[in-house]
Formats: C-alpha cells, structure tokens, sequence
C-alpha cells in the first residue's frame, strides 16, 4: 500500500471527563486527494482538525507523511499539514499580510528576499494582487481574507491542507473563486464543511462525522443520493434545479 | 484604511520620504536636547520648537491637524502643571519644566507618527535592542485596537437597530455592558491567536525579515536633525 499522506488511526478525544468529542476515528488520505468532512454543528469536525495539528492532545495515532505525530514532532507535521480556521480573522494576527503571510517562513529561518518572494507568488496563487501583501487584514473584505489567510498557509507548501468551514461568510461568488484556487492546489485537501454543495464540486470522497463518530466513508456522489441517510446524519443535500443540476457551484 | 491606532497623515514630502530609521535617530536626538535644554531662560527650548514647526512644514503637515492633536495633550500635561502652580518657587519651576518638556516630547512623537506608518515605525522599533519587545507587543495592539474597533461599531449598531430610540446615555451604558463580552470575545481569540502563532512556528520572537541598509544621505539628514538639536541645547546650557 502507498505511503498515505494522513493516516488516523482509533482517534479519540474529550473536553472533560464525560464530555467525549471524538470517539474512535480512522482514516486515510492518499497524497493530492481531497476528501470532505461533514457533520453538523458540534459533530467534532474541528475538534478533529486541532487534534491533527496536535493543538488537543487526542488518544489514537496520527501519522502525516510517515511522521507520527507525538511530543518533538508538532513541529513537522505542522510544517507538511496546514490548518486553515474557520475565522481568517485568527490567523491574521500581524498588521499587514506581508507580516502575516511571510510569518512562517521566516519562523523556519528562510531568508527575507525567498520569504518575500513566496509571499508573492502565495498571494497571487489565491487571486489577490501583490498590493494586497501591504494592506492591513480589517482593510480586507471577507473574502479577501479567507484568501490572505489561505496563502498564509499555501506559502508553507504544506502536503495538506486541512479547512475548517473555508465557506463561511462568503457569496456564491466567493464560494466558486475558492473551489477555483482548491481544485487547482496539488496538495491533498481535508475540507470540514456542512456546505455539501461545495464539498460536491470540491471532493469525490466524504467522511461523516455525527456525534464525534465517524458514521460515513464514502463518495459523495453515493451519499448525496442517500437522501435517507442524510437526514439521519443531519445533513441537507443541496437544492436541484429543474434539469437536474444542483446550485451555484 | 489605515490602523485605527495609526496617526499617520499622508503627504508627499522629504521626511514621509525619509528613512524611518533616520527619523527615529533624529527623534531621539530631539528628545534628549529637549531633556538637556534649560526651560529659563526660554529660548533654547523655543529655538528646538521652532526647529520641530520646520520640520512639520517640511512634512506638509496640516496646522490645524497637528493642534487638534496637541490639543488633547495639553489637558493631560496642563493639569500637573496648573497644580504646580499652587506649589512654591521651586514646585512652578518643576511644573514649567515638565509643561515644556512633555509637550516639546510630545509634539516630535507626533511629527514622526504623522509622517511614517505606525507598522514601519513598530517594525524599527522590533530591531532595536532595548525596545524591542514594545515593538512586538506595540503590533499586537495595532491589529488588536482595529479588531475591536470592528467591534465596537457592529455591537453599536446592533444597539441602535435594536432601540432605535435609545437615548446616548442608554446606548453608552450597553455598551460598557457589552464590552465585558467583547473582553470574553477577545480572550478566546486570543487563544485562537496563540495557536495560529505555534502552528506557523512561533518560538517565542516574532520572525522579521532582513533590513536593508539605511542609505547614507538618510543617514546623515537624521543625524543633522540630532546634532543640530543637541547642540542648540548644549549652547543653552552652558553658556
């Protein structure tokens, strides 16, 4: 069997003694494969995807790439597994986005002309002009900002590229210029979503988390015609228009 | 948009052009001869005034902006120095000194703010040895003061579209009450913050890029400025 870019195994995770978050998760993602995460609110999509990055410290194994994440390997797996949040806001912290795009790299020591120049190219991969890297992140429209806080990430040249809620705050419009840059990312993708339109036009597999278990693996083109199981997972299948295709996307 | 916290005026002028670091070095060659200058007799310090108004001029910088600004300083500096006046001979000499002196220190911070961008002056600021850590926290509060900016002005407007009628002193109470959850808001953030910092490789310093090198013409016209201040201070004092 290839190398899996992730491989989780028996994951689990509390926020209290009582309170269990996720319950016994396993899955894997092969390298350039863009898989969907769905569940509805509270379903621990995020809880998943901090305990990816090793934010939460989860029982299981979480390998990426090969390397087992444990304490003195944080840092590895978070340079091959970016994290995008659900607030751009958060992940903007510096007053301009060069600051903020070119944090990590320059954290990882590389030199000020290389980071500048993968700024540049990072801001350019997510649809932005150059002029962006100087503006300050309130300046920005919600849109803009998913997008600076992507190339934040997309400058690491991570091997995946873990999303949480990426549609949130955007218009159609917004939404399509984000699966526009996804699709075109070689990196393997893990998009937690309860958007399913996107997840249909971004990802042909879909893990399904309800409860903090993980209920579903499998296409998405199988589970959007399950409209049974759907509304057992708490889920809505996009709206169809009158010949057949579904939404904006 | 500019940070709210920023006081920079845009102009097209020889000191917006000039090297923030000369800037900086004239700046601080300001302060100490405004330090070391005697307030009596006064015209050592109305000559370091009169070289600060030049170099406002230079900045083509609005009077009245600059007033206004001041303005706002002289109710903090003008209360000590009116209760000095109560004091003895002495206790009016500190108070005059201090009046003088806060508001000459002052006045240049506001030459130099309103002339270079607060996040190029912080990022001058990060380098140097001493300051460096105000640099990095001073960044914080930039990009903090305008998330909460936002917020002020979206949990006022949800105050007025939900009573219309509110008098000020209504709306100023909720939103004092509102600000506890704009301190719990922020709190929580902050630990979103903190992760995003880790998850980029954070250890403990803020990543900056290389300088490039301070040109020598900038170099020289910020050194002039020190000089020049130093030495009209040193020719009050002494003489």
């Amino acid at each position: 069997m290839a190398l899996a870019a992730l491989e989780v195994t028996d994951l689990s995770y509390s926020y209290g003694q009582d309170s269990s978050a996720l319950h016994d998760i396993s899955f894997r993602l092969t390298p350039g494969e863009r898989v969907a995460l769905l569940g509805p609110n509270g379903a621990g999509k995020s809880t998943l995807l901090w305990c990816l990055v090793g934010v939460l410290r989860a029982q299981g194994t979480i390998a990426v790439d090969g390397t087992v994440l444990r304490p003195g390997t944080e840092a590895e797996i978070r340079a091959k597994l970016g994290l995008a949040f659900a607030e751009p806001e958060d992940q903007l912290f510096m007053p301009t986005v060069r600051r903020d795009v070119t944090f990590g790299l320059l954290a990882a020591g590389a030199g000020s002309e290389e980071a500048a120049h993968a700024a540049e190219q990072a801001i350019r991969s997510v649809g932005l002009p150059e002029e962006a890297l100087e503006r300050a992140a309130h300046d920005l429209s919600s849109g803009e900002r998913r997008r600076a806080a992507l190339a934040s990430i997309l400058v690491m040249d991570p091997l995946i590229l873990a999303l949480d809620e990426p549609t949130n705050s955007l218009d159609a419009r917004g939404r399509l210029s984000l699966a526009r840059i996804l699709l075109q990312l070689p990196c393997a993708q893990l998009v937690a979503t309860h958007d399913l339109e996107f997840a249909r036009a971004l990802c042909a597999r879909a893990l399904v988390l309800v409860n903090g278990e993980l209920v579903a693996d499998t296409s998405m083109t199988a589970l959007l015609a399950d409209t049974k199981h759907l509304q057992q997972y708490g889920l809505t299948a996009p709206l169809r228009t009158d010949d057949g295709q579904t939404g904006v996307l | 948009m500019p940070h709210h916290l920023d006081l920079y005026v845009k102009r097209e002028s020889a000191l917006h052009r000039l090297d923030p670091r000369a800037k900086m070095l004239a700046a601080v060659g300001f302060v100490a001869a405004v330090l070391l200058a005697p307030t009596r007799p006064p015209w050592p310090t109305g000559a370091l005034l009169l070289l600060l108004i030049g170099a406002a001029v230079l900045a083509r910088l609005p009077a009245r902006l600059v007033c206004r600004r001041m303005l706002s300083l002289v109710v903090v500096i003008g209360m000590p120095f009116l209760l000095s006046r109560l004091g003895g001979e002495a206790t009016r000499a500190a108070g005059e000194q201090f009046a003088v002196r806060s508001l000459l220190v002052a006045a240049a911070f506001l030459v130099l703010m309103a002339s270079t961008r607060a996040v190029v002056l912080l990022e001058v600021a990060e380098r140097l040895p001493l300051v460096s850590v105000f640099g990095q926290l001073g960044e914080f509060i930039l990009r903090g003061a305008d998330l909460l900016a936002e917020e002020v002005v979206r949990t006022n407007r949800a105050w007025v579209l939900r009573a219309p009628s509110a008098t000020l002193k209504v709306r100023l109470t909720g939103l004092s009450q509102a600000s506890m959850s704009l301190l719990a808001r922020a709190a929580a953030r902050s630990e979103r913050v903190g992760a995003a910092m880790v998850l980029r490789g954070f250890q403990g310093k803020l990543p900056m890029a290389t300088p490039t090198p301070l040109p020598w013409s900038h170099l020289l016209a910020g050194l002039l400025f020190a000089l020049i201040s130093l030495g009209l201070a040193g020719v009050g004092r002494w003489r």
